[in-house]
């Protein structure tokens, strides 16, 4: 197995345990984006996991891109037609896309266990999971719009899945910070437990859904997620599924 | 009536009240035609009370059309309950906002008159929405229920519901350039239009393309800085 400098990766009991390693924000850099595409494509895509959980080395899962460094890594190579629309992508961008798209077209389970801050491409990435287990005091948000432009990493479609257009788009408009309590309410955040048992609890649940029987399929997995909490004791019912 | 008549002073916001008459809704809709990206910032159509819960006809059919692909972002206030065109209205909106009294009854739609309504729900509620959108359908729902499913972005639960709606605009416009607010628009009218059971990869071409142009006009502002 290849080592990286901003990655770690392992496997335990057939579970692959993916961490953004750049302590202590865990940043989203140039040389992030490379290793992690040459980890996607090359290793996850063939590998023989049961499931796959991606967390963050320390405090943090990620702070996300630092701005300056993504602008000077797309812009520059950004074409613009006559009428000011796009019309080339840089290279590398569509690359890096393509990996974090792979994550979420994964036959297998991926869940991102996530402590601290989970901002910006960092989220996004948390977003390419099928499922979200936060520890208390986790912050979320894609504040991207505060400094000028969009999500670009799938977050704006990954957002209007997993809740609804019209709070997708306000938290896009706004790029609000949001704790765990108000993630988990509106959906963003599947389960919370105490920080310390975030990992422990992915892992789990990875196992848990690998004895299922009929195969795994991620549009079902707020049914894995209802079945996993029973087993485990785990009392918790987001709200926004109380109605239908 | 709980909207004041105090006029909301916000650049580049319209307000627009529905009002259930021919002559009112043929007006709205030459107003939402003069209505353009950049030079407005926001539409918000008041919707207070109810409106006929009958069959649609081309007028409100246009109406609900206009409001849903506008490149302008759309709010409906929903200060009152609504059924029927107050709905539709609603729903096609981008956000909504509620004041906590209020209702909305979703329409009992069949094949035979469902003028896209469904359609416009499910993709409102997100990637497993049009199963719910279905068992929606016919129910009258609460302001609490409305927030729950995300169909609504808050509630008003002062008297002065002007004052929350403008600290909901500042929080969502302000500092905002005119290229990065019809951008997103832009973006989230796509995923309107196509849904989000389909077309994945075409979506996310739409942010990719948007992103980049954005990353670019950033990048150009800030070197000249």
């Amino acid at each position: 197995m290849k080592k990286y400098s901003t990655i770690e990766y392992e496997e335990l009991r057939k579970v692959g345990i993916l961490s953004i390693n750049d302590p202590p924000s865990n940043r989203t850099g140039k040389i992030f984006f490379t290793e992690f595409y040459d980890l996607a494509i090359n290793h996850l895509s063939l590998s023989d996991i049961s499931g796959l959980v991606i967390t963050g080395t320390g405090r943090h899962f990620s702070c996300g891109a630092e701005i300056g460094e993504l602008l000077a890594c797309v812009a520059p190579f950004t074409v613009l037609d006559s009428s000011g629309e796009t019309a080339a992508l840089p290279a590398w961008y569509v690359e890096n896309k393509a990996a974090f798209c792979m994550i979420h077209a994964l036959k297998i389970p991926v869940v991102a266990a996530i402590n601290g801050l989970c901002i910006g491409s960092g989220l996004e990435l948390a977003l390419c999971a099928h499922a979200r287990i936060c520890g208390k005091g986790s912050v979320l948000g894609l504040p991207e719009s505060t400094f000028g432009f969009l999500p670009g990493l799938a977050g704006t479609l990954r957002y209007a899945e997993l809740l609804g257009l019209a709070k997708a788009m306000e938290f896009t408009l706004s790029g609000e910070m949001l704790g765990v309590e108000e993630a988990f309410a509106i959906g963003l955040a599947d389960i919370t437990v105490p920080k310390a048992m975030v990992l422990e609890h992915a892992v789990k649940l990875i196992e848990h859904i690998a004895i299922q029987p009929g195969g795994y399929k991620k549009e079902i997995m707020p049914r894995y997620i209802s079945a996993y909490l029973s087993v485990c004791d785990l009392q918790q019912k987001p709200t926004h599924q109380e109605v239908v | 009536m709980v909207f004041s008549n105090r006029v909301l002073a916000m650049e580049g916001v319209v307000f627009l009240e529905l009002q259930d008459s021919e002559c009112a809704l043929k007006q709205m809709i030459k107003v939402l035609e003069k209505i353009h990206a950049g030079k407005n910032r926001c539409v918000v159509v008041i919707v207070d009370g109810c409106f006929s819960a009958a069959d649609m006809n081309d007028t409100q059919k246009m109406l609900i059309d206009s409001i849903y692909c506008l490149p302008v972002l759309t709010l409906a206030m929903i200060s009152g309950s609504c059924t029927g065109l107050g709905s539709e209205i609603s729903i096609a909106c981008d956000l909504r906002l509620i004041h906590h009294q209020a209702r909305l009854s979703l329409p009992r739609l069949d094949e035979s008159n469902d003028s896209g309504f469904k359609r416009r729900l499910g993709t409102a509620l997100g990637i497993d929405g049009e199963e719910k959108a279905g068992a929606l359908l016919g129910m009258m729902l609460d302001s609490e229920a409305l927030l729950r499913l995300r169909l609504v972005n808050g509630i008003l639960k002062f008297d002065d519901i002007q004052v929350e709606l403008e600290a909901f605009l500042r929080k969502i416009l302000n500092g905002k350039s005119e290229d990065l607010l019809a951008s997103i628009v832009e973006c989230f009218n796509h995923y309107k239009k196509l849904g989000l059971q389909n077309n994945r990869t075409v979506l996310l071409g739409v942010e990719s393309r948007l992103f980049c142009r954005l990353a670019k006009l950033e990048f150009q502002k800030r070197s000249c800085i």
